[in-house]
């Protein structure tokens, strides 16, 4: 089992928008949140104005409290707790990849300082414009 | 006893960006730094917070009433609700998980309810008492918000795991589109709850 085809299940079994909603929180936002991560982190770390920062920052911030990989991997956890009594569970690779992911991810959001962005986003927009 | 200074941003006119947090003159309507709408409170507040929690109360009744989660084993079928899905960890003698899946799934939704319904009530009111303990309590339900979401991922994830042919399959019950709607909904009411509003009744007492 891949973490795509939990979302995909729940679509064979006509719940077509639970569906979504789960792909949606589990693989789509953190991967796009990600990426916003890293576009906005690093022309800041770079000291590089860029013309989407304001706009990327804006994204970040409101996205941000939706990223749900961190109840995820409780429930992943959870549900393994549930299938051992039933049957023998082989730990793929990917859910170590996984709780690692989750852990830095949930690490680098809670790093992240509002207010010192915004003031660097300012500063550099400032001095781009 | 005077706790503020008695010099406000709102007082002099001046909005503070709910994103950015940069203090901008009232009469813009959008945030010149990162372009988010601009209120000195949000509009409405209280009467959208209250709109969204009667919405999730009453998508509370068939998320808990309805089966969750449907367990198809040798010809037999099994459907089983949140809370019988937490009596059988418990029957299973898994306390720990038993505990996870009924605290998040019971306690947190539910005390997340009364709680934005109490803080509704208590701006419409109107009284200072304690409003640090209001601040606490919103930003616990404010935090505690996602974390509902564990029993419908579970489902989900058994779901897709368990599918043995004819031996055994899980199917997931409409309880869960409706519990993933009630935690979804809470969490957008916390979202449009202005506490500010729960300080502005300090301001209105000191005057």
């Amino acid at each position: 089992m891949t973490l795509p085809e939990t979302a995909l299940a729940l679509y064979r079994n006509d719940m077509q928008l639970l569906a979504l909603l789960v792909g949606g929180f589990i693989v789509v936002l953190p991967f796009v949140l990600l990426l916003l991560l890293l576009l906005l982190c690093a022309p800041l770390q770079a000291n590089r104005p860029m013309p989407w920062l304001g706009r990327v920052g804006w994204l970040v911030f409101t996205l941000q409290r939706w990223c749900m990989v961190d109840v995820f991997l409780i429930g992943a956890i959870v549900s393994m707790v549930k299938i051992a009594m039933l049957a023998t569970l082989v730990l793929g690779l990917s859910f170590w990849a996984y709780v690692g992911f989750t852990v830095m991810f949930t690490l680098s959001l809670s790093n992240l300082d509002r207010l010192r962005c915004w003031n660097m986003i300012e500063r550099l927009q400032g001095e781009g414009g | 006893m005077r706790k503020s200074s008695g010099v406000t941003a709102a007082g002099c006119e001046l909005a503070s960006c709910h994103l950015c947090y940069k203090l901008a003159d009232s009469s813009q309507h959008r945030c010149s730094r990162c372009g988010s709408a601009l209120h000195i409170r949000n509009q409405g507040s209280t009467q959208n917070t209250l709109a969204l929690l009667i919405t999730a109360s009453i998508l509370y009744v068939p998320a808990n009433l309805l089966p969750i989660m449907i367990t198809n084993q040798l010809g037999g079928t099994e459907p089983a609700t949140i809370i019988g899905g937490v009596l059988l960890l418990i029957k299973l003698g898994s306390m720990p998980v038993a505990a996870i899946i009924f605290i998040a799934s019971v306690i947190v939704p539910l005390s997340k309810l009364f709680a934005l319904y109490y803080l509704c009530w208590y701006v419409q009111r109107g009284s200072a008492v304690s409003a640090r303990q209001r601040t606490v309590l919103y930003r616990v339900a404010e935090f505690v918000g996602k974390w509902s979401m564990v029993d419908v991922f579970v489902v989900s994830i058994l779901v897709a795991l368990v599918n043995l042919g004819g031996l055994m399959v899980i199917r997931p019950g409409p309880a869960a589109l409706a519990f993933a709607g009630v935690v979804l909904i809470t969490m957008v009411a916390a979202e449009s709850f202005d506490p500010r509003l729960i300080w502005d009744q300090l301001e209105e007492r000191d005057e």
